[in-house]
């Protein structure tokens, strides 16, 4: 037997003097033990469970939008819409839903939550980030005709699919970013694009446009796109040069945006032809990017619909209208009431280096031209290598004419002198909830003959954290010092007097 | 317990530590404040700046929790609270309430600043109250914490430290939901283990992913700066706060009955 060590002798003595005790002292401290662990347990179980159900079953009825112009909650209109809403529609976030360093993030994320909750299940929201899943935008947009990418939503219902670029969704104030280059958001509007987009992909019958290419047109019409979107009209590109090249059986309207060449023979006389037979025709033009440009046969075609393009600029005289105090070729025109008769809530829109446009003087007795938009009554015209005095007298000028064919087949050319209701240069720091687009989207929806479903969302006021009045750089020091130095080093002085003084206590 | 929240909060101030946590934070505050207001258009939005205040929780707690029972062991004094007439809730409802009363009054510089914004014509609206409440709410949070780590350990220092590094984990849970949802997808897809097919992969990764971000507290309290009021989170976090003092006052009575 090996011999016992002291520790285990008085360990042996202690046990047999109290065994009782001992035993009694155990099973209380393991009692105690299981009793704190089961316990703690228990809460932790209940903690997580009611937590989980709460979330899952009340986050959305607990959800209040404390801003006083409900940024984050979908109006009426947005309501009736998704209350009468037949379709399924899944919308995508492209990004990480907790990546806080999206600027747009919070005010995006709480009112398509809003979406999600008031469609009745119609609408089914996810976030998922091309990171972790790079096959999501191939499986969305294989072909990468929407431009699916990071950071931008998808719309998708059935086989039909469109991409939101969140910045496209916020106004800016332009004053500021063109002073001081930055960027202040002054409005959001979120509701009015995404309302308009379900509104597209919902609707039975999206009409069909085409851009023609091939004459050095512009390429940068994204804008263009979402407000033909938003009027039900899906848009592709179109090549009429190639020989045998022919104007595809749908096709609800043909946009020639700002070309830089002339049109050939065979083009015009397709295009002719198409506008003979029912077809939409869309021209813009740029003044100050192609006016040495000699559109002989683009002319042709437009003498068809009674309208003239003529190599002029329009000079506007009346300072009221000017929008640059020094600058006469950007100016406000004016809205013909006598025919851009329902529709229009706007009286003015910014319009820059109008081309002359006239009535064609031989028009066909079937044509009726009607200018939508107008000059002053004292704007006058510069032609091309001429003084201002050269200038053909003042009067009231076009700056968007549309030709119509009232015979049966109800062709129509709708003209714009300038580029500055389409093009993406203007909509830059804009939304599509401005005065221009709304010009364009009517004036579209009028030849197309498609029921404008003008959505009557106004922009959300964000909410201007910029002071009152502009401090000066005196009282920005004079504060900077009171609430950096004075407030801690105040407390800092407290501490260390408290410190010193009862350091020995 | 309003014995216990008098002593403990009176003694923030008789020693240096309430003074310089409320510097500390008056200082960042107002470094970010004058920063907004030198800006060139004196763009203040207080919202964003107790947002920002948000990310420095993972110094300010292990600082003002670190002492609440470790110190009481330093001193000799923990004694006294297991032996005192009155129940161990009371203590750490006491010591909790000291701390976040100490939490709240270190907002004094950004009510400062909301004074001075007042003054320059600025805007203060439901976004900055918002703000302001779920900075509150995240930090009832991460106190329970604190005293929980400080009841756990002897050691002020080993205290803060711990508290320290919870709270980091709980500040940087997206990112750590996102790369532990992505070696949850290569462990899955390299062992093949259930035969999953690649979406099906994703998805479990993804469940990773989401699970693990539904904990994080910050993410669920953001929507206080955009003026979204949401119920869920702020019982998220109280029922949180419950669940470490409740452990805290469990490691507490171990303590008190415990024979060593």
């Amino acid at each position: 037997m090996a011999k016992k060590s002291a520790r285990e002798h008085i360990l042996e003595e202690k046990t047999v003097k109290s065994p009782r005790v001992k035993v009694a002292s155990d099973e209380r401290i393991k009692s105690l033990r299981t009793m704190s662990f089961l316990s703690i347990l228990i809460i932790v179980l209940i903690c997580f469970v009611f937590n989980i159900l709460l979330d899952v079953t009340l986050d959305k009825a607990l959800t209040f939008d404390a801003t006083s112009v409900k940024i984050n909650t979908v109006g009426t209109y947005t309501k009736n819409i998704l209350k009468n809403m037949d379709k399924k529609v899944e919308i995508y976030g492209l990004f990480d839903k907790n990546d806080m360093s999206l600027e747009w993030r919070d005010y995006l994320i709480p009112i398509l939550d809003d979406y999600e909750s008031k469609a009745d299940g119609k609408i089914t929201l996810s976030y998922i980030d091309p990171d972790s899943n790079p096959f999501i935008i191939r499986e969305l947009d294989p072909d990468g005709l929407y431009g699916a990418a990071k950071k931008k939503y998808v719309i998708k219902c059935e086989d039909r699919l469109v991409c939101v670029d969140p910045y496209n969704c916020l106004n800016y104030d332009q004053g500021i970013a063109s002073t001081s280059g930055v960027y202040v958001l002054t409005g959001n509007d979120v509701e009015f694009y995404f309302t308009g987009y379900i509104q597209y992909i919902t609707s039975d019958d999206p009409l069909q446009a085409f851009y023609l290419t091939g004459h050095g047109e512009t390429m940068e019409h994204t804008n263009l796109d979402t407000i033909l979107v938003s009027l039900g009209i899906k848009t592709e590109t179109l090549n009429l040069s190639g020989v045998g090249s022919s104007i595809p059986n749908q096709c609800d309207l043909i946009a020639i945006l700002q070309p830089k060449q002339d049109i050939s023979e065979a083009e015009r006389d397709i295009l002719k032809l198409y506008l003979q037979n029912g077809g939409k025709i869309l021209l813009v033009n740029d003044f100050n990017e192609n006016q040495n440009v000699e559109y002989t046969n683009l002319n042709l075609l437009c003498h068809q619909m009674g309208i003239s393009l003529e190599a002029g600029l329009i000079h506007e005289n009346d300072s009221s209208c000017l929008i640059q105090s020094d600058n006469p070729y950007i100016s406000w025109g004016h809205l013909n009431t006598d025919y851009a008769t329902e529709g229009y809530a706007w009286s003015a829109y910014y319009t820059s280096y109008n081309r002359y446009l006239s009535v064609f003087a031989d028009k066909p007795d079937t044509i009726s031209v009607y200018p939508l938009l107008t000059t002053s009554e004292s704007a006058t015209v510069e032609f091309k290598n001429m003084n201002i005095s050269d200038a053909i007298s003042q009067g009231t000028y076009p700056i968007v004419l549309k030709g119509v064919d009232t015979s049966e087949k109800s062709g129509a050319l709708l003209v714009y002198a300038t580029s500055s209701l389409t093009s993406d240069e203007y909509y830059g720091m804009k939304t599509l909830n401005d005065p221009n687009a709304e010009f364009v989207r009517q004036s579209i929806g009028t030849i197309c003959q498609r029921s404008v479903n003008n959505v009557q969302i106004p922009v959300k006021t964000i909410p201007n954290y910029a002071l009152g009045r502009p401090l000066s750089s005196n009282e920005v020091t004079m504060w900077s010092i009171v609430v950096m130095t004075i407030i801690p080093v105040g407390c800092l002085i407290c501490g260390f007097y408290i410190y010193k003084k009862r350091r020995h206590l | 317990m309003i014995a216990v929240f008098k002593r403990e909060f009176l003694s923030y101030f008789r020693t240096p530590v309430g003074w310089v946590a409320i510097c500390l934070l008056g200082a960042i505050s107002g470094y970010y404040f004058s920063g907004m207001l030198a800006y060139s258009m004196s763009y203040v939005n207080l919202a964003m700046e107790i947002n920002y205040l948000r990310t420095f929780f993972v110094i300010l707690i292990p600082i003002i929790t670190m002492r609440l029972f470790s110190e009481e062991k330093k001193n000799g004094t923990e004694v006294l609270l297991y032996t005192m007439p009155y129940s161990m809730k009371g203590v750490v409802i006491g010591k909790f309430l000291a701390a976040f009363a100490l939490q709240f009054m270190m907002l004094i510089s950004v009510f400062s600043h909301m004074i001075i914004t007042v003054i320059c014509d600025g805007t203060i609206n439901m976004a900055t109250w918002g703000s302001i409440f779920g900075y509150l709410v995240l930090a009832a949070l991460f106190i329970s914490v604190g005293m929980l780590t400080s009841a756990l350990t002897e050691n002020q220092i080993m205290s803060a430290v711990v508290c320290f590094v919870i709270i980091l984990i709980f500040e940087r849970m997206a990112s750590i939901a996102e790369s532990l949802s992505s070696i949850f997808k290569a462990f899955l897809k390299i062992t093949n283990l259930f035969g999953l097919s690649d979406a099906s992969i994703y998805n479990a990764g993804e469940a990773v992913r989401s699970g693990i971000s539904w904990l994080d507290p910050y993410s669920k309290t953001s929507c206080y700066t955009s003026g979204v009021f949401k119920v869920i989170p702020i019982i998220y976090c109280l029922s949180f706060t419950a669940l470490f003092m409740f452990i805290t006052y469990r490691v507490l009575e171990k303590k008190r009955w415990s024979p060593n």
